[in-house]
């Protein structure tokens, strides 16, 4: 048995399949020490199907108890997939019977357009992309239907105006992300989100045609996903990143228009990166070349830092958000919610108004000092 | 629930187009229209779910699994039928007019 680094082993599953990758597999069984932290690893990155695949190609080498222990795993990670489209089918036919446009983000779509197996590709929750005029209509639909949110808005009207969305919890426990747009902060606020609704991917599911984002605005979904998103389910991002630029049609010139529109540039460079090192591409599509030689504006290197880094939350995303809101007025408004929130966002969020209004002060005065930085730097 | 009155072994039975499912090659995941448990397949139940596209009677699989697998009619007829019949039951087949 051996023992290599556990971190490595589940790189090595989840970038098991990709052409170009030089991370590799083990090439022994794992002791079960090894085992167990890579196969918890395995499981919480949602990537047993990869870990499942390799068990059959015969390329992960395991014992009997390691093989059944995958195989659980992954039936279970399949199971919820299925109640999720359920979900997924019947949250749409709710929202269409409403009017509401909608795109299907992330996990069914995904799975369902960029893998030669949907089961490779595991997911834990439905997100659904509604233009801003439909937003408080969608949110109202599925309340109605029993989903309750799991945050309130800071101020009536924020979430459609300025917000990422909702999450959205359902009576059977199962989460419903709305999405106004498709991260919260500064990047969210700088993009068109009506723009997402006049071309789409169309796939099947349960007999009805749904239809996800084109390509290039998953692409750049699926770079905020992995660029800004929960480190700990990372490694499937990142493969999704990898499948996008590998195995899929891009449409290059779209992406550097889409970038620099909604300017996140910065955000593809980075996913790419964490990408290519996770699993030791050594490829170089075109758009690689482009995200390497990208040089980022000012605002990109400021809205990245809310993002990332250890003092990334969601409350410093929001204050970074306000250098992308359009207009005084709209800045005001903004700036107002968030600092004189309703009773019950400040119950579920900070405790108290003094707690926040110390909080407030802190954040405005840390983005105050990263715009300093990063402006000398820009000079 | 689509059980035919006389009998499963005639009877052509189609997957349901709403059925949601996932494979890999040793297990078959199929959640029904109405359903809220999903049915794992595995073994000849994916060779079954497998040989259910295009649609087909009892008798036309038993046939076709027998001769895959080597083994005698009757024993896989046997076999299969009360699998399909779950399967029928759970919404996940449908009998054909």
């Amino acid at each position: 048995m051996i023992s290599p680094s556990p971190a490595d082993v589940v790189r090595g599953v989840a970038g098991y399949g990709l052409p170009h990758a030089t991370s590799t597999l083990p090439l022994g069984v794992l002791d079960d020490e090894t085992w167990n932290t890579a196969y918890t690893a395995v499981v919480r990155q949602r990537v047993t199907g990869h870990l499942v695949h390799a068990l059959q190609d015969g390329a992960f080498l395991a014992t009997d108890d390691q093989r059944a222990a995958a195989n659980e795993a992954h039936e279970k990670a399949l199971a919820l997939a299925l109640l999720l489209e359920r979900l997924l089918l019947t949250t749409l036919a709710l929202l269409h019977a409403g009017e509401i446009v909608t795109r299907v983000l992330r996990g069914p779509a995904i799975a369902h357009t960029l893998y030669p197996e949907p089961g490779l590709r595991s997911f834990g929750d439905v997100d659904l992309l509604v233009a801003p005029r439909d937003y408080d209509a969608a949110l109202a639909l599925l309340r109605a239907h029993g989903a309750r949110r799991r945050f309130p808005e800071p101020r009536r009207g924020f979430d459609r105006r300025f917000g990422k969305g909702a999450c959205l919890v359902t009576p059977d426990h199962l989460e419903v992300d709305l999405h106004r747009t498709f991260v919260a902060g500064p990047f969210g606020l700088a993009i068109e989100a009506d723009e997402l609704f006049g071309r789409s991917t169309k796939f099947s599911l349960g007999g009805q045609t749904l239809h996800g984002l084109d390509s290039e605005a998953r692409f750049l979904e699926g770079c905020f996903h992995a660029a800004i998103g929960d480190e700990g389910r990372r490694l499937a991002s990142l493969r999704d990143v990898a499948q996008m630029v590998l195995c899929s049609d891009l449409d290059v010139a779209r992406v550097r228009e889409l970038c620099q529109a909604w300017q996140c540039g910065i955000v593809v460079r980075r996913a790419i990166g964490l990408t290519w090192d996770a699993f030791g591409l050594d490829a170089t599509p075109e758009v690689v070349r482009w995200a390497r030689e990208l040089q980022p504006t000012t605002f990109e290197r400021q809205a990245l830092h809310a993002y990332s880094g250890a003092n990334r939350s969601y409350a410093r995303q929001t204050v970074a958000g306000l250098h992308a809101v359009r207009g005084l007025g709209a800045k005001a408004m903004y700036a107002g919610a968030l600092l004189v929130p309703t009773r019950a966002y400040l119950r579920a969020r900070d405790g108290g108004y003094l707690r926040r209004s110390r909080r407030a002060v802190r954040l405005f005065r840390d983005d105050r000092a990263a715009l300093q930085r990063n402006g000398s730097r820009a000079r | 629930v689509n059980r035919p009155p006389g009998g499963v072994s005639n009877q052509v039975w189609e997957r349901d187009e709403r059925t949601l499912s996932r494979s890999t090659p040793d297990v078959v995941v199929l959640l029904g229209p109405e359903g809220r448990d999903s049915i794992v397949l595995r073994g000849t139940g994916v060779a079954l779910w497998g040989a259910l596209d295009p649609p087909a009677s009892t008798e036309d699989l038993a046939a076709r699994l027998a001769k895959e697998f080597g083994t005698d009619l009757a024993a896989v007829r046997s076999d299969i039928e009360p699998v399909v019949a779950q399967l029928a039951a759970a919404g996940v087949l449908r009998a054909t007019s």
